[in-house]
Formats: C-alpha cells, sequence, structure tokens
C-alpha cells in the first residue's frame, strides 16, 4: 500500500516531466512535415475514403453507413496510434534511462497522453461533422463520454505500458505487433455495425461466443460510443459492455503492474 | 567524518552478456526448452563505502573496474544484483558524455526537460535558466536543436544544468576530459564552490592530478573490487603502482630450449617473508629454483634489472663474477643477495636467465617476468649512488 502510494507521488512529483514530455511527443511526430498538426486529421480521412470506396463499390449489399465507418476510424485511430507509438516509447529514449532517474512509466504515459490530446481534437471535429449530418446525438448520454473516454486511455495506457516494455527485451514485438492489431481491426465492430456480428453471432454460433465477442474490450467500447454519437440502439444486455470495461481496467492494472516489475531491468538492456 | 549521506553496502551488479544480437522471441520460446548459458559479468563486486556530508569522493581504476556502473547504480539508472545503496537528497549526474539530451529538442528545451526529470518547477528552471545558459557559453546557440552541437557545447550544457538545478549531491563521470582549458577550470571552480557549500560530491576521472587535488577521499576500484578507499594522495600512489605492475605482465617474455628449466623466483627481505615491494636501501634475497631432467656441464645463471620499458639498468651473471657451477642435475635452488636495489620510486622488472658456458645454447629465459616495486622516500634519477658532495662554507 506505501509502494502504491510512493508510486503515486512520484508521479505526481514529475507532473513537469509528464507535460513536457507528452509536449514533446506532439512536436517531434509533426516536425518537418509541412502540414504539421493537420496530418492528425487528415490520416482519418484518409483511411474513411479509402474504406468507404471500398465497402460501397466492392461489399455490395452491404449496408453502408458513413457515420458508423467515421465514428469508428476515429476512435479506433487512438488505439492503433497510441499502440504503434508505444513502442518507441521506451526504447526511443535510451538516453534519457539510461542517463537519468525518473519513473519509467511516465513514458507510456506521455504516449498515451500525447494521443489522447490528439484523439479530443479529432473528436472535437468527429462532433461537429454528426451535427451537420444531423446525427441523432444523444445529448443527455453525452455525460458518460468522458467515463467512456477514460476507460479506452486506460485500456490505451495498459497496452502501451505492456508493449513499451515488450519491445525492450523483444525487438521483435513491432513485427508481430502491427499483425496482431491489423486483426483486431477487423474483428470490432469498426468498419461496420455491432448489429452485423451479433446477428451472425445469434444466428450460427453457441451462446457463449457472445460474451466472448466483448472480451474484446473495443467491442463494448464501440458500442458506448455510438449508443451517445448515433444512437444506435444497443440491443444487447448491459453487463456485455460492462464486461468489455472491465477488461479495459483489467488490462491497465496488468500491464502497469508488469511494466513496473521489469523496468529496473531497462537500464541493463538498453 | 559527518554523517554518511551515501551509504553503499555489499553492492554487486551483474551483466548477462549475449552471445549475439538483440533477443528475440524465438530465441526466448527456445529458451524455456533448453536454456541457452549466457556468459555473466560482473562489474561490480560486494562494494561498500560511505560518504559523509560535504565530502568529496574521487573514484579511480583502470578501463572496466566498474566506475560507470557504480555511478550509473548510484544515479539511478542502473539497479543492482544484489546490496543495498542508500542515498539522502537530490542526486544530479552527469554521466558520460551530455546528458540525457533529446538531440530534436533545442537547447531551451532540453534544459527544461533536465529541470523536469529533476523534479524542478518551469518556474524555478525559469529562474536559472540565464545562469546556465552564461555557464555554458551557449548564448547564441540555446534555440538550436542540440543535436548540431559540437561534443564541447554539448557537456558544457550539460554541465551547466547538473550543478545549477542546485542538487545536494553531485555525480559527474568523466566530464573534465572534454571542453577546453578554459571551461575546465571553470568547471573545477564551480565543482569548488559547490564544495564549500558544504554539497557532496562523486567524481569519474582519469586525470589524476585533478581527482587528487579536488577529493576529500578516494575510492580505488579494480575489477568490479574496492582495492583501496582512503587519503587521495596514498590511493593515487597506489593506483599508479598497480598501473605499473599490471603493465609490467605485457612485457613478460619466455623463450629458451628447455632443456632445463627455472621452475620459481621469489623475493624476499631479510625476514624470510616472500614479497616484491621493497625499500631502495632494504636487503633483497632472491631464490631461482632449477629443474633439470638431464645433466647440464657448466650452466651459466644470470640476471638483469629493467626499467618499466624494458631498458636494462643492471644484468650480471655467474660466469663474469666466476662464480663456477660444475653440473646441475635434478633440482635446486640458487640464491642471490642484493645489499639493496638502490633505485627510485618505480617498478623495476626482474629476468632471470640459464643458459650454456659458450653462450650458445639458451635454456630458459624469462626476461622482465617478475616486477618489483621500489619506494624510494627522497627523489633522485636512476639507480642511488652514495656521493659526497662537497660545498664552499
Amino acid at each position: 500500500m506505501t509502494k502504491l502510494l510512493q508510486f503515486f507521488r512520484e508521479l505526481w512529483e514529475h507532473r513537469e516531466l509528464v507535460a513536457i514530455l507528452v509536449q514533446r511527443n506532439i512536436k517531434i511526430r509533426y516536425k518537418g512535415s509541412v502540414l504539421g498538426f493537420f496530418w492528425s486529421l487528415a490520416s482519418p480521412v484518409f483511411f474513411i475514403l479509402i474504406y468507404g470506396t471500398f465497402l460501397k463499390l466492392i461489399a455490395r449489399g452491404f449496408a453502408f453507413d458513413l457515420q458508423v465507418l467515421v465514428t469508428g476510424i476515429i476512435i479506433w485511430q487512438f488505439i492503433s496510434l497510441c499502440t504503434n507509438d508505444s513502442l518507441s516509447a521506451v526504447v526511443g529514449n535510451a538516453n534519457l534511462i539510461k542517463k537519468t532517474a525518473f519513473p519509467r512509466i511516465i513514458l507510456p504515459l506521455a504516449t498515451v497522453l500525447a494521443n489522447l490530446v490528439n484523439f479530443l481534437m479529432s473528436g472535437f471535429v468527429l462532433i461537429v461533422y454528426l451535427l451537420m449530418v444531423h446525427a441523432s446525438v444523444q445529448w443527455s448520454g453525452l455525460i458518460w463520454l468522458p467515463f467512456i473516454i477514460l476507460t479506452q486511455a486506460a485500456l490505451c495506457f495498459g497496452l502501451a505500458a505492456l508493449l513499451s516494455a515488450a519491445n525492450v527485451f523483444f525487438r521483435d514485438a513491432e513485427h508481430i505487433l502491427g499483425h496482431a492489431v491489423m486483426a483486431w481491426f477487423f474483428l470490432t465492430p469498426v468498419l461496420y455495425p455491432l448489429s452485423l456480428p451479433l446477428e451472425l453471432i445469434r444466428g450460427k454460433l453457441p451462446a457463449f461466443v457472445e460474451p466472448l465477442y466483448f472480451c474484446n474490450p473495443m467491442t463494448g467500447l464501440m458500442l458506448a460510443y455510438r449508443r451517445i454519437l448515433l444512437g444506435t440502439p444497443a440491443d444487447v444486455s448491459a453487463w456485455l459492455p460492462a464486461l468489455s470495461f472491465a477488461v479495459c481496467w483489467v488490462i491497465l492494472f496488468a500491464g502497469v503492474a508488469l511494466f513496473q516489475k521489469v523496468q529496473p531491468r531497462f537500464g541493463d538492456e538498453l | 567524518m559527518k554523517q554518511a549521506i551515501i551509504e553503499c553496502r555489499d553492492v554487486s551488479k551483474k551483466f548477462l552478456l549475449q552471445r549475439s544480437g538483440s533477443r528475440t522471441l524465438k530465441a526466448a520460446m527456445l529458451g524455456l526448452f533448453h536454456r541457452m548459458p549466457l556468459r555473466e559479468f560482473w562489474a561490480l563486486r560486494d562494494v561498500s563505502f560511505s560518504v559523509g556530508e560535504g565530502e568529496t569522493l574521487g573514484i579511480i581504476g583502470a578501463n572496466g573496474a566498474g566506475k560507470s556502473t557504480l555511478l550509473s547504480i548510484l544515479a539511478g539508472t542502473l539497479t543492482p544484483s544484489a546490496g543495498s545503496i542508500r542515498a539522502q537528497g537530490r542526486i544530479s549526474s552527469l554521466l558520460e558524455l551530455g546528458a540525457g539530451f533529446h538531440p530534436e529538442l533545442t537547447g531551451r528545451e532540453n534544459v527544461f526537460l533536465w529541470g523536469s526529470i529533476m523534479g524542478l518547477s518551469r518556474g524555478k528552471m525559469r529562474d536559472r535558466f540565464d545562469r546556465i545558459v552564461d555557464f555554458a557559453e551557449l548564448r547564441d546557440y540555446i534555440d538550436q536543436p542540440v543535436k548540431h552541437y559540437s561534443s564541447g557545447m554539448y557537456v558544457r550544457l550539460g554541465f551547466a544544468v547538473a550543478v545549477e538545478v542546485d542538487p545536494d549531491i553531485l555525480l559527474v563521470d568523466e566530464v573534465l576530459s572534454v571542453g577546453d582549458l578554459s571551461f575546465q577550470k571553470k568547471c573545477l571552480q564551480r565543482m569548488d564552490d559547490f564544495r564549500k557549500r558544504g554539497k557532496t560530491m562523486l567524481i569519474v576521472s582519469h586525470d589524476m592530478q585533478t581527482i587528487q587535488a579536488i577529493s576529500s577521499q578516494i575510492l580505488f576500484l579494480n575489477a568490479g573490487r574496492v582495492l583501496g578507499h582512503g587519503a587521495p594522495d596514498a590511493m593515487v600512489g597506489k593506483y599508479e603502482s598497480h598501473l605499473q605492475m599490471a603493465h609490467a605482465g605485457v612485457m613478460r617474455r619466455e623463450w629458451g630450449t628447455r632443456e632445463a628449466l627455472i621452475t620459481q623466483v621469489s623475493f624476499c627481505g631479510t625476514d624470510g617473508q616472500a614479497k616484491n615491494e621493497f625499500l631502495w636501501n632494504e636487503p633483497v634475497h632472491v631464490a631461482i629454483r632449477y629443474q633439470a631432467p638431464h645433466r647440464i656441464e657448466q650452466p651459466v645463471f644470470g640476471f638483469s634489472i629493467a626499467d618499466q620499458s624494458g631498458h636494462p639498468l643492471y644484468g650480471n651473471n655467474t660466469q663474469n663474477e666466476a662464480v663456477s657451477i660444475p653440473c646441475i642435475e635434478g633440482e635446486g635452488i640458487i640464491r642471490l643477495r642484493f645489499p639493496r636495489l638502490p633505485f627510485s620510486n618505480g617498478t623495476v622488472l626482474f629476468s632471470v636467465s640459464l643458459h650454456s658456458a659458450d653462450h650458445k645454447t639458451h635454456f630458459h629465459h624469462i626476461d622482465n617476468g617478475y616486477p618489483l616495486q621500489i619506494s624510494a622516500p627522497f627523489g633522485f634519477v636512476g639507480s642511488y649512488l652514495p656521493i659526497q658532495w662537497e660545498v664552499p662554507s
């Protein structure tokens, strides 16, 4: 317990460092590129164009919904950029680790926070877009949005801690990650509405697959976001999205605990 | 000694050396089934010492002695494999070249990054910013990314920040060797101020003169172990003689037909205790053990004494001195007594030879095989001759 307290006290003492690293992460990402911060909005737009064109032209018979696609891609961007950036969160700061002492957990934390800033900005654009197309945004539900975003950030932080530490010891984490995230992307209702996999599961598969599908933390998150932003009816029992949310927090604790366990060895490995 | 501010107890650090390249998941998976033996390397072994408040501890030792590892452990960037470290107060460190700077960020941004690592607020850093920049003499470059800095600029900024964050304990690793003379002077000046304010410092350096002048205590490390901890003069002396002895090993050469062998050469004083450190005016007894499997007629034993670089100072043999040895067979000992080895402070190298009377067959030579440490309480050059001076009254 005192250990936990000390952990938070050290973090608090280094809040300035967190702020500087977040700034630095944002700055460095766009340093040397002409369009700068604009890219963080441009890349989801490209994804939307590409997948939109693909779905519309090729996947006929599929109930294409642009609003589903746009929300899906923007929400997915947060997790996909976090996991990607976290690979270099520790390894890319070998210099700092070898020369200075500070709570190492700040490195994946700053990565996630920088991406959170990004996500909030694109989220703002997303809401403007939804208003323009008269989407049925559930205003009363907006109060839940901070909690949902926080839960997604918790998931991101847990994964970032896990991946940034793993990449110190196993450099092929980065090769595996690309494929894993791609598979996860197609498994999660990003491009398609949740109703699509649910129909499939309920029609053909045994009952336990449905809760299994909600063990994917992004399933519940997508459901919650779309419930609020698009007014999509939930159509599942409430404990299933709750399961997804719980998984997010479990991943956070597991990731951070693992990170803390192995971080004393970073200096030796880098 | 005042209250200990740093206490190091039985600290050891083990590194696992990998065979080649970086570890992969595949290697780890395979490792589950049969454990690949990693080579262990102990960079530090049972290192214990303490530093009192306001003391300056110099750390010396050859390359690979563990100096930098020790500082890294104190700085908190490495974790000891065993033992414990206790340090009171804020530690600022300058570990090898140039701190934890980020190459893409400007000097200014890096200064604030560092301050925040030290836990200083932005406001506090702003107050010190001008002093840092002035000290580092980087006013014109402070808004350039540090990747464009020269190594001298890098170190200057690093030192300036490390000192100006006003730590309780300052760790400095081999920084003074970089930067020009005027900056070195400034650094020393600043370290002196720092010490006078009652702060604690740990310094690693190969520059014996500087470290001797600035330290109040010196820790002498060799191959990860503490060989000495004490007054600067004594420790630097010990280190230098250690270096000379180590160097002497390189000079050793052994050759010959080996029809007869010199099996052991030992040195002792009048008390008969074997040793290899002598005073310049002390009697030295040498015992040369030999072994001759076959009978050898009229062998000649010789010796020579050389300086550290192998230049002979004196040499002689049984033949020259008309000591007749009719024959040798089996094992035996030849003894040799010097009234003194009257050389100046330093290491001399002792060589032994065994050859035939006509100098055509060399049975066994051990050149420069036995380093001896000579100490003289006063300075003279070369070998001492008992001279009488006559001066006008």
